[in-house]
């Protein structure tokens, strides 16, 4: 009683309290609040008032004997659905034993057929038990309980019972985890077995079963339903943990039943094959970026080289440029450095330089080209002369050779034919003292280093330098055709304006003689040129037409453009130069030579002059020289 | 038997499950005749006189279901008053365990190789019986008779062919 008076005013206290909160927020209404509390104090007061005055008649009652209290069905159930069995909650004993009893009545059967409980005892404490024979499915069952006692007595209220849908089958049993692993994945295999009182087998209960599993240290369930089969399987684990499995069932209509006993599994910790693809990936990734710095590398191979290990400058030699040695001219390779006649030959030792002069006479008259003024100059060796032909040295294959030797004494030699409008040159020898030797600067074809272009009468394929002593060597350095003069590098150095072809040219004109009998010295051109062969001590020039036979009188043929034929000579001094495109030159004389003489003759004259340090005026006579002038042949090679 | 399998298979859709337990003031009208109530009953029963009872029992709804769909359908009252998933269960179940039920009347009695003369003269008594039952009575009977066949019906699919899922 006391506590019951506590607990009504625990009740007024709590519910004050709570109204209060709820309206305190709220200034407006706190009136309201306060007077609402006011009158609920005096309505819940009231109430206690009453519930107490009950509460105390009810104990007086008690203490007494009273009739039995209403007992309640709690449920009923069958674990198989072939028994049931049905659990009521018994009320007040009133003081009195009270004893509670189970009547039941059937469907379809008489409506005063009333049965009692078969069994009290089966299945526990208030309870009732109906075995196999007492058990009819598809029939509704009317039950009830009666609590009796010795002052009356107290039925419950009836349950309807239909045994086919109050199943609720036992857990299921002999629970089973195994581990597993499907393509290097594992996953969690689970059975179980029905309960053994379900009869699954003849089909006459249809189980369904869920299973649940979580980890240890997990904080909800993962449940999953099988349906109809006894096993599953689970492939949501996370390695390295231990796992909680349970399983129940249930019948077609029916309840679930419990869950069933714990099994645990422990997965074990392993290397995961999402490391495993993982690291392969990376193993790949690498591999191609090796290859791709391996391809750079390979392809900048040379520039990463000069860049970690710059390249020591090798020796350079001013004035070597490696190009023309590569072209094969070696000419212009020794011009540009500076070096002329190289390699001088033994021959060259004695060699006897005289300048050959080239004199444009008025008496001659170089045609140059067509209507050309006479032009006078001597053509002088002359080192000024510049050479179209880049900066060679003396080495020109072009010029004639010129070497001073003693620039004491010059021999011009004069080429050029007397008098004729066709131009010829003259060429006026100077004789050198010794008048060793008459190098002649051959049209290096063969040296690849003489140009071409140059072409001079008295350009012998070959420069030979003959030693006035070996003069009547026929032998010559023709076959030399490497043989650089060192003549050129002695006249270069010495003659810086004039170029002066030292020849001794005999005065015998026999002495000049072509010398058939040598071949021609060019493989091409080889009628053209007129090879120095020899210089005679005599102060003779021993020219050798290329093709035609040496003959004195007989002028070499001259087919190319470039080369003058020498038509002969007239005196010691004068060498008449040829041109004769188609004429032949069997006419000795002068004049007819000289008429003979193609206007080209001039040209070549003026690039035999060009050969030689020209003089201005055949300088310009070569200038005026249409075509035919080459201006390459103004070499100054020396 | 395969037919029975796939008949059972189809069973157990015709019938939503409705968890009511009503109280049946009336017995259900195929409670006439009678049907084994448990399972040593049912075993003990052979095929053959079970397949009969089953046959018996879809029989006998037919024309139950037809007069409770008609009613159901025409009734505005009921319409009004009843939740449209009593109606749809209603309208549902009817059809779909009309469609069957004549599929499996049609499979029985040929496997029986025959018609049960006494069925007319049980549908039409049972029709006029079920023509009286409430409503939700009919329901309830309706949702048992199907239960059972179904339980029957697994009996023989088990005894026939134990392997698939018993």
């Amino acid at each position: 009683m006391s506590f019951l008076f506590i607990g009504c005013q625990w009740f007024t206290k709590d519910s004050l309290v709570s109204f209060s909160k709820a309206f305190s927020s709220k200034p407006s209404v706190l009136e309201k609040s306060l007077k609402r509390t006011e009158r609920m104090k005096e309505a819940c007061g009231a109430k206690c008032v009453l519930f107490l005055l009950f509460v105390q008649t009810w104990l007086v009652e008690n203490t007494g004997h009273t009739s039995p209290g209403k007992p309640v069905l709690l449920r009923c159930r069958s674990p198989e659905k072939e028994t049931f069995a049905c659990w009521w909650q018994p009320g007040s004993d009133g003081g009195l034993s009270t004893n509670y009893s189970l009547y039941y009545t059937m469907e379809g059967s008489r409506e005063d057929a009333v049965h009692e409980c078969p069994d009290y005892k089966t299945a526990g404490l208030n309870s009732c038990y109906f075995n196999k024979t007492y058990t009819s499915l598809w029939i509704t069952y009317t039950i009830s309980v009666v609590a009796q006692n010795a002052l009356g007595s107290k039925s419950s209220d009836p349950m309807f019972v239909d045994v086919a849908y109050i199943v609720q089958p036992h857990t299921p049993e002999n629970i089973s985890a195994e581990l597993r692993t499907q393509d290097q994945k594992p996953y969690l295999m689970v059975k179980w077995d029905p309960p053994h009182k379900a009869d699954t087998k003849s089909g006459w209960i249809t189980l369904q079963y869920e299973i649940r599993l979580k980890p240890e240290k997990g904080a909800e369930w993962e449940s999953h339903y099988a349906g109809q089969q006894k096993q599953f399987n689970v492939f949501s684990l996370h390695p390295g943990e231990v796992y909680l499995v349970q399983v129940r069932c249930k019948p077609d209509h029916g309840f679930w039943s419990e869950w069933s006993a714990t099994t645990y599994i422990e997965i074990p910790d392993y290397f995961r094959p999402r490391d495993t693809s993982v690291w392969i990936l990376i193993a790949v990734l690498s591999v191609c970026i090796f290859l791709i710095l391996a391809w750079t590398v390979a392809i900048k191979c040379n520039s990463i080289k000069s860049y970690l290990l710059p390249p020591v400058p090798g020796p350079k030699i001013i004035g070597f440029d490696t190009q023309l040695l590569k072209s094969g001219k070696s000419e212009d390779m020794l011009n540009a450095l500076g070096c002329q006649g190289f390699p001088p030959t033994s021959d060259c030792e004695d060699l006897l330089v005289e300048f050959l002069e080239v004199d444009d006479s008025d008496e001659q008259k170089l045609v140059m080209n067509e209507g050309e003024d006479d032009l006078e100059g001597r053509v002088k060796s002359s080192g000024n002369e510049v050479d179209n032909d880049s900066g060679r040295g003396s080495c020109d294959s072009h010029t004639l050779l010129l070497e001073v030797s003693n620039s004491s004494t010059k021999t011009y030699a004069q080429v050029g034919g007397k008098s004729n409008n066709e131009g010829s040159v003259r060429l006026s020898r100077k004789s050198s003292t010794n008048g060793k030797l008459l190098c002649f600067e051959t049209a290096g074809e063969k040296t690849n280093t003489w140009p071409t272009a140059n072409s001079s009468f008295l350009l012998a394929r070959q420069s030979s330098c003959h030693n006035i002593s070996k003069i009547h060597r026929e032998a010559c350095s023709l076959g030399n055709t490497t043989d650089m003069h060192g003549n050129i590098s002695s006249a270069q150095s010495k003659s810086k304006e004039y170029r002066e072809l030292h020849s001794t040219v005999s005065g015998d004109p026999k002495t000049w003689f072509a010398d058939e009998k040598h071949a021609p010295l060019l493989p091409f051109k080889s009628a053209e040129y007129v090879e120095v062969r020899k210089l005679n001590q005599q102060s003779m020039l021993i020219l050798k037409p290329k093709t035609e036979g040496g003959h004195k009188s007989v002028p070499p043929e001259f087919i190319g453009q470039e080369y003058t034929k020498v038509s002969g000579v007239i005196s010691d001094r004068v060498l008449l130069l040829l041109r004769d495109t188609g004429a032949q030159g069997s006419s000795d004389t002068q004049e007819g030579k000289n008429q003979a003489v193609h206007p080209s003759l001039q040209c070549q004259v003026g690039k035999m002059v060009g050969t030689f340090p020209a003089s201005p005026a055949l300088e310009g006579m070569q200038l005026a020289a249409s075509g035919y002038v080459d201006t390459a042949a103004l070499l100054q090679s020396f | 038997s395969l037919s029975l399998s796939l008949s059972l298979s189809q069973e157990k859709y015709f019938l939503p499950v409705r968890n009511q337990i009503g109280r049946a003031t009336r017995k259900c009208h195929t409670s006439r005749f009678p049907t084994p109530n448990g399972k040593e009953n049912a075993q003990r029963t052979d095929r053959e006189e079970l397949t009969q009872v089953i046959l018996r029992i879809l029989v006998s709804w037919m024309d139950p279901l037809m007069q409770f769909h008609q009613s159901i359908a025409h009734n505005e009252e009921l319409s009004k008053f009843s939740s449209n998933r009593a109606l749809e269960l209603s309208d549902m179940s009817y059809n779909v365990f009309s469609v069957f039920q004549m599929q499996l009347v049609g499979i029985i009695s040929n496997s029986l190789n025959g018609v049960f003369p006494a069925e007319e003269s049980l549908s039409s008594s049972a029709s006029n019986e079920a023509r009286h039952m409430r409503d939700y009575e009919l329901l309830h009977c309706f949702r048992r008779d199907s239960d059972k066949v179904q339980n029957y019906l697994k009996i023989l699919k088990c005894r026939i062919v134990p392997e698939h899922g018993c």
